[in-house]
């Protein structure tokens, strides 16, 4: 594996050389088999227990899958143009309401399209939202995307109420491009598909002028403005995109679920996205990835440890299975704190650090 | 008119509370620049000392109250050594981030540690009700109200006429302009967290001899704290205790006039159209940018 890259065609690739052709291949087989080896808990034949996988089930890498999105599109709007958010649940809540409307109240229309028109209703509140980050930051934008949380909510149970009673919003209605999502194994594909959708077309975004034109934003306002970039459509724009993403996401996370209630777009949801981005690393896409794995699949491992640890001391196995969200939100704000304290560049950022040392061994400082 | 009045009288008392919440935080965040979103725990870990004292320790209520309100000065420290000193002179969202750290660990401990049922604590504070020309008023809403005035006077006075609050507003000015002057501002910043800390208990131990039960959830009211503070003014100390009482009003006429489930979003409302119209709050000093 070369270091460094040495042509302009090598440099503007996806896929610079022939060691990272492979990984691709090798991840994209092991991803393509990976239902299998969740669902049936065996790899080509060979049974193991469910510890073996730290009890992940299909739902919770499908949950993944769902949260790698969203907390991607938050990523573009705190960890590259530099804005902080925590309405995420409101964007969610915002494509559960859309998607209701056209998807199963007063219209059935494809689940693709419906994906879209929530995102496109997204993209127009985010653009709203937007404005006043031209001229508030930090604590008066936490602030005001805190008051869309609550105020979209509210509007949220307001709509259930009025059009689906208390018993919260049904979606039934599932197939997407001919294909029934009526399975685990057939959702994961679909969003596996979603996700490598995203992610391609962020990477894609990042490297052009209007993710450039962020990254300058978020780094320094004034030079970016010198430089000709204007700084209120950069910010606007960021919104929207991300707004799209996060509200068609929500579209597909409450199909998924099944159901969702004024319960699914808590607060907690909101700072989930955000611990994840900074878990994973700020302006770090690959980083987002490991963040929602590690945030996803952190609770049903800490059952399997136990379950596991429970051979050698009952006591501790019902201790943890007792206090298991407790034991979780203590570990989670650890590694919170310890990730800003220790690596301000995340999971991300230590997996770059270790890669180089050993990509330029003996080079190294 | 009467359902007026008696919203408003609620509505005053509940936005006490908020308002020794939001004073807390006003302190600690003129004096350190942190923005603690964990100032809504501190306040629940009041109430929890105070039902550890008085209940779980059978002590009289006197003791526990000012045992409580001791043990807030070493939660205030513990606080500032463990979560925001480690990453002090860092951005805004970092510091957010830790402090959010902060309140997932403080609930799970709190869980853990008194069990995830509510707890019903009995008030020993007189609980008459007083009814002057129909509309009700509760001995317990006055002793709150009071509560909040007596605390605003001591800290507007503190900060007026002792040599610390000097500092203290002296560093919130200019941090390195008082550390020439011989400001200890190391020193400074710790007592701000000590007296933010005792606000947000002080608060506590009112909510819970008002609602008289006392959970984890309870840190939720907290995040009401925030409003409070942008519309009275983020770096104004009476404006911080106004802008809760108006949260408060603003819940309790909500309630009562549109509907249960719409008093926090009529609050946030509240709080864009501040941002909208006086960014700066109804005390605050302009320091908002344009593009």
């Amino acid at each position: 594996m070369t270091a460094y890259t040495t042509s302009y065609g090598q440099q503007s690739r996806l896929v610079r050389t022939r060691a990272m052709a492979i990984w691709v291949v090798v991840m994209f087989a092991v991803l393509a088999y990976l239902p299998w080896v969740v669902g049936q808990r065996a790899i080509f034949g060979v049974q193991f227990t469910p510890h073996w996988l730290l009890n992940t089930s299909l739902t919770d890498v499908n949950i993944t899958l769902i949260f790698i999105v969203g907390g991607v599109a938050l990523n573009l709007l705190t960890g590259f143009t530099g804005l902080i958010s925590l309405g995420n649940a409101a964007f969610f809540a915002l494509g559960a309401m859309v998607a209701s409307a056209v998807g199963v109240k007063w219209a059935q229309l494809p689940f693709p399209l419906v994906i879209l028109i929530a995102g496109a209703a997204g993209a127009a509140v985010g653009a709203i939202v937007g404005l006043p980050s031209l001229r508030i930051r930090g604590i008066y934008l936490l602030l005001s995307t805190m008051a869309l949380h609550f105020i979209m909510v509210y509007l949220y149970t307001r709509y259930e109420y009025t059009y689906f009673g208390i018993s919260g919003v049904q979606y039934t209605y599932t197939s997407a491009f001919g294909l029934d999502l009526t399975t685990d194994i057939r959702w994961f594909y679909f969003l596996l598909i979603l996700a490598v959708i995203t992610l391609l077309l962020m990477k894609n975004l990042l490297r052009t002028r209007p993710g450039r034109a962020f990254v300058a934003v978020r780094d320094h306002e004034l030079a970016a403005a010198s430089a000709g970039i204007n700084v209120a459509r950069a910010r606007v724009t960021s919104f929207a995109v991300s707004s799209f993403i996060i509200s068609a996401i929500g579209a597909v996370y409450v199909w998924y679920l099944g159901a969702s209630t004024t319960d699914t777009f808590d607060l907690s949801i909101a700072i989930a996205f955000i611990a994840i981005i900074i878990i994973g690393g700020l302006g770090s896409l690959a980083g987002t990835v490991l963040g929602a794995i590690v945030w996803q699949l952190f609770p049903p491992a800490l059952i399997a440890v136990s379950e596991l640890a429970g051979g050698i001391s009952p006591g501790l196995q019902t201790t943890v299975n007792q206090w298991q969200g407790q034991i979780t939100h203590i570990v989670f704000g650890v590694i919170i704190l310890v990730v800003l304290v220790f690596a301000s560049t995340g999971l991300a950022g230590l997996w770059g650090k270790i890669k180089q040392a050993f990509v330029r061994w003996p080079y190294t400082s | 008119m009467t359902k007026f009045i008696q919203l408003l009288i609620s509505g005053l008392s509940l936005g006490s509370i908020y308002g020794l919440i939001a004073l807390g935080f006003v302190l600690v965040y003129k004096a350190t620049r942190v923005f603690n979103f964990a100032q809504g725990d501190l306040m629940m870990v009041g109430a929890f000392a105070l039902v550890l004292f008085d209940h779980s320790l059978g002590l009289p209520t006197w003791l526990a109250v000012v045992l409580a309100l001791a043990s807030a000065a070493a939660v205030g420290v513990a606080f500032q050594y463990v979560f925001v000193r480690p990453l002090a002179g860092q951005d805004f969202l970092p510091i957010v981030m830790a402090t959010i750290g902060a309140s997932l660990i403080i609930e799970a401990i709190v869980q853990i540690g008194f069990g995830v049922q509510d707890i019903t604590y009995q008030t020993s504070l007189p609980s008459n009700v007083w009814t002057i020309g129909g509309v009700h008023i509760a001995s317990l809403d006055v002793i709150t109200i009071g509560i909040a005035a007596f605390c605003l006077t001591v800290f507007t006075l503190f900060f007026r006429f002792t040599d610390i609050g000097l500092q203290m507003r002296g560093a919130a000015e200019n941090g390195e302009a008082a550390a020439l002057s011989g400001v200890n501002v190391r020193r400074v910043t710790v007592v701000a967290w000590i007296v933010g800390t005792l606000l947000a208990f002080i608060g506590g131990l009112v909510l819970a001899n008002t609602t008289q039960v006392v959970n984890v959830p309870l840190a939720g009211l907290g995040l009401l704290a925030f409003p409070a503070v942008v519309i009275g003014g983020l770096e104004s100390v009476p404006g911080a205790v106004l802008g809760g009482v108006v949260v408060g009003v603003l819940q309790d006429l909500g309630a009562g006039y549109i509907s249960i489930d719409a008093q926090t979003p009529l609050v946030y409302a509240a709080l864009l159209i501040m941002l909208l119209i006086r960014p700066y709050g109804l005390f605050g000093e302009k320091e908002i940018r344009r593009v």
